[in-house]
């Protein structure tokens, strides 16, 4: 999961090596690499034991000829493939609190609650080798559950799970004045700021996510009551954009179309790697040659590699529109 | 022994970089924390002595003369102003709560402040603090007691930022100087947000022990962001395509240890493939085949890897790391940054008045730059930028980077992509920005058609904060449209 030390990177997939399968964008699946084993997807079956000596980013085929491919993990993957104990934190959330809390190698972070390890992995690698994460759950067997998956990502060295009630009983004494940022995703974060003085260093930076603005303002006055300075809430999104490549129709004038003011017969249609809709299809009859006037037949499939459409990008229709506030604090210089 | 650096971080010592913020957020200012400094406000210039060894998140009050450290000022909670009112004038009609006064009877006929300029200069005069002048100003005020109690929060508010201001100097982090310069001069950044910077790194992968390729025509606040994420373990390469290294002074603003600056490395696109040729790999298809001589690449890379050019880059590096904020160097760089911020100005003229006012600030503050620069003589800013050792070239020509990440929006992405992409190892993540979207679509298209990497996505991200007061929560009126969009995708061998 985390980059090792120049001298001892390694490409080739080794027996006992974690790989995320690669199927498509919305297709991933983290596999420990067993020789022996054998991986069934819609693909085919693919051996392990053909995996193995293989550069991580490799493309392998299965038996019936279809092919994944096999990438080496990275917290951005994990959270794409990691088993959801608990509602988790993405990307976009995930780097700009990375980025706010400008956490670095040598960082002390502590985390509550560790939920199902989304953020603690991100927060890992940004604090490793040096630094290192506390992350709470008051759940036992979650927290269980996550320190296996920290264990089989190689971060045990880096994180420390905890069963633990922050709300409740607050961070333990031991962090007293040692941590550089406190993260928080609980139910009633307000109830563990005051710990979250104490473990804080001076100048030090708190992140709470809470969904709801109500608990936004609540924490907000427990903050300011705590001496927090530079009080600031965000909202972050990401938009995803998808390139289709269309022809448009054009609109001809009289002398160019025989008599009358009609939009030219319709066009061609072909998003590289979308399938074509239903109400397009039927417009893919023919494609009209601007510079002769005369109508190409392309009928013929093979046209679509012929005739280049326009390429465009657009948002795609459906997406996230909220995950969560996030309030950034500094904890007071006394 | 990280945590002592850690801690030797939070504190501006001599010769430390800072950022200084004006009021809570109204300006920024980059400084070199030095006894000969100063800092320009109004007609006035303060020393930056007192700043020497203060911690990051110290407050300085402009006082009598000087900075004074004052403590943090806090927000002041709008239902203790409502109580205090109240229990000060408890009966008089006037002063009835203030949540059920209105502005009805507020006429703008100029009469309201009884105390005259010249009587507020005399006070100023008199060595009266700040606060004094401020709470003068309020007794003397006839509309005070009338206003709401927002209003009442908005004019002190108003008054302390004329009359008492203060300054926090913070640790010029990757993200504050990304957030500093989108108040400043957002092309000198190419318009990244701290998001988008903060994505990109994310989607590089960026940590310890990686190696990160950058293409960073963003005057090196990409380099920074990774630079300061990978904390002096690992490497980052910047890579340069013209006759002369693009600038990084932003490097310049982090505090970087001696360790840390030393693996920033600069280098030449074409002399980045001619090594690769040397050591034997082959370009084929987009993707270089590794053809097993890496003991004779090893030696002939350490003889003759060393060109003209690259003595060129050594001299220029050399200069800034002695003064970068000599006088010669800051006028080069204000230049640059004053053709920025006028071509994005003329560009959008047209339609905007906000232009305009972002203009004259960006003049003050580059008057107050200007000034305060022309005051520092010496720095301990460190070497960064150096060219690779024979042994990070052959280690990034044996291995590849582990990460690529673009900023060079006047390059079409395909054609940066294509050459850049066959030096990162398979399995690796790039991400890369654009102001514009299109031409991240025609990237995208051509590394899916040459089967080149997976996962491959257009990304903008959105950013809005937030005003959170009791009964007043809103998302702020104005805000950041666009970071510019990103390509992210992850490199596949080639079949």
């Amino acid at each position: 999961m985390l980059a090792r030390p120049a001298g001892q990177r390694r490409e080739a997939i080794e027996e006992g090596d974690l790989v995320i399968v690669y199927e498509s964008h919305d297709r991933m699946k983290a596999v420990t690499v067993q020789s022996g084993q054998e991986l069934n997807n819609r693909y085919g079956v693919f051996r392990h034991a053909d995996w193995i000596g293989k550069p991580f980013g490799c493309k392998v085929t299965g038996k019936s000829g279809g092919f994944v491919h096999l990438l080496a993990p990275s917290p951005e993957l994990w959270t794409c493939v990691l088993s959801h104990r608990t509602q988790i934190l993405y990307i976009a959330d995930i780097s700009f609190i990375i980025s706010y809390l400008e956490l670095r190698p040598g960082c002390i972070v502590a985390e509550s609650g560790t939920g199902s390890g989304s953020l603690t992995t991100s927060l890992a690698r940004s604090v490793a080798p040096s630094g290192h994460v506390f992350t709470f759950d008051f759940h036992g067997q979650r927290a269980d559950s996550a320190r296996q998956d920290f264990i089989k990502n190689g971060l045990d060295g880096i994180v420390t799970v905890e069963v633990r009630d922050i709300q409740g009983l607050g961070f333990p004494d031991k962090l007293n004045g040692k941590v550089d940022a406190v993260f928080l995703d609980l139910p009633q974060p307000w109830l563990a700021i005051p710990s979250a003085v104490n473990a804080l260093r001076s100048n030090g930076a708190l992140c709470s996510f809470s969904p709801c603005i109500e608990q936004v303002q609540r924490s907000c006055e427990t903050l300011q009551k705590y001496k927090f300075t530079e009080i600031r809430t965000f909202e972050v999104l990401m938009r995803r954009y998808e390139v289709r490549e269309e022809l448009l129709k054009l609109l001809q004038s009289e002398e160019t179309n025989n008599g009358t003011w009609e939009p030219i017969k319709e066009l061609f249609s072909s998003p590289p790697h979308k399938k074509l809709c239903s109400g397009m299809m039927k417009d893919v009859h023919s494609v009209a040659n601007e510079c002769t006037g005369s109508v190409l037949d392309t009928r013929d499939k093979d046209m679509s590699s012929r005739v280049p459409g326009l390429l465009m990008a657009k948002p795609l229709l459906e997406t996230r529109g909220h995950t969560g506030y996030l309030t950034f604090a500094l904890s007071y210089i006394g | 022994m990280e945590e002592q650096q850690l801690q030797h971080e939070e504190i501006a010592r001599l010769g430390s970089s800072v950022l200084i913020d004006f009021n809570n957020g109204d300006r920024f200012v980059f400084a070199r924390v030095l006894p000969s400094a100063s800092l320009k406000v109004g007609n006035s210039m303060w020393s930056l002595a007192p700043l020497i060894d203060a911690p990051y998140g110290s407050a300085f009050e402009l006082q009598r003369g000087s900075l004074v450290r004052i403590p943090p000022p806090l927000p002041q909670e709008p239902m203790e102003a409502q109580t205090c009112q109240q229990d000060a004038c408890p009966n008089s009609e006037q002063c009835s709560a203030p949540h059920t006064r209105d502005n009805r009877n507020l006429i703008d006929n100029n009469t309201a402040q009884k105390l005259s300029a010249q009587d507020i200069e005399r006070m100023r005069e008199d060595c009266a603090s700040g606060k004094e002048i401020v709470d003068a100003l309020i007794a003397n005020s006839t509309t005070f007691q009338g206003k709401t109690a927002y209003s009442q929060e908005k004019y002190k508010k108003k008054k302390q930022k004329k009359y008492a201001p203060f300054i926090v100097i913070r640790r010029p982090s990757a993200r504050r100087i990304c957030e500093a310069y989108g108040v400043k001069c957002p092309p000198k950044i190419g318009y990244l947000r701290m998001d988008t910077i903060a994505l990109m790194l994310s989607l590089a992968n960026v940590g310890a022990h990686a190696e990160v390729l950058v293409m960073d025509l963003v005057s090196g606040i990409l380099t920074a962001a990774v630079a300061e994420r990978i904390g002096g373990f690992g490497s980052v390469c910047t890579v340069y395509c013209t006759d002369k290294p693009s600038p990084l002074d932003i490097v310049g603003l982090l505090n970087l240890t001696p360790s840390m600056a030393g693996r920033v490395f600069r280098v030449s696109v074409w002399e980045l493939t001619s090594l690769l040729e040397r050591h034997g790999y082959v370009r084929e298809n987009h993707e270089l085949v590794h053809l097993k001589k890496e003991s004779e690449g090893d030696t002939a890379v350490s003889g003759d890897g060393n060109g003209n050019l690259n003595v060129e880059i050594e001299a220029i590096n050399f200069d800034r790391a002695n003064k970068p904020l000599n006088d010669n160097h800051t006028d080069t760089h204000l230049q640059s940054d004053l053709d920025a911020c006028t071509s994005f100005i003329q560009a959008s003229a047209e339609n905007s008045e906000s232009c305009e006012s972002t203009h004259r600030n960006d003049e003050k503050e580059r008057e107050a730059q200007e000034s305060m620069v022309a005051r520092s003589k010496e720095s301990n800013s460190v070497h960064y930028g150096r060219k690779p050792d024979p042994e990070d070239l052959s280690r990034w020509a044996k291995h590849g980077f582990t990460g690529l990440l673009v900023s060079a929006s006047d390059y079409q992405p395909w054609s940066v992509i294509e050459k850049l992409l066959p030096f990162l190892s398979p399995s690796a993540a790039f991400a890369i920005h654009h102001r514009y979207l299109q031409p991240l679509a025609e990237c995208m298209h051509e590394l899916q058609r040459n089967r080149m990497a997976v996962a491959l996505e257009i990304v903008e991200p959105w950013l809005r904060e937030y005003q959170v007061l009791p009964s007043r929560t809103h998302p702020c009126m104005q805000m950041n449209a666009t970071g510019g969009y990103i390509l992210t995708g992850i490199k596949i061998s080639s079949p």
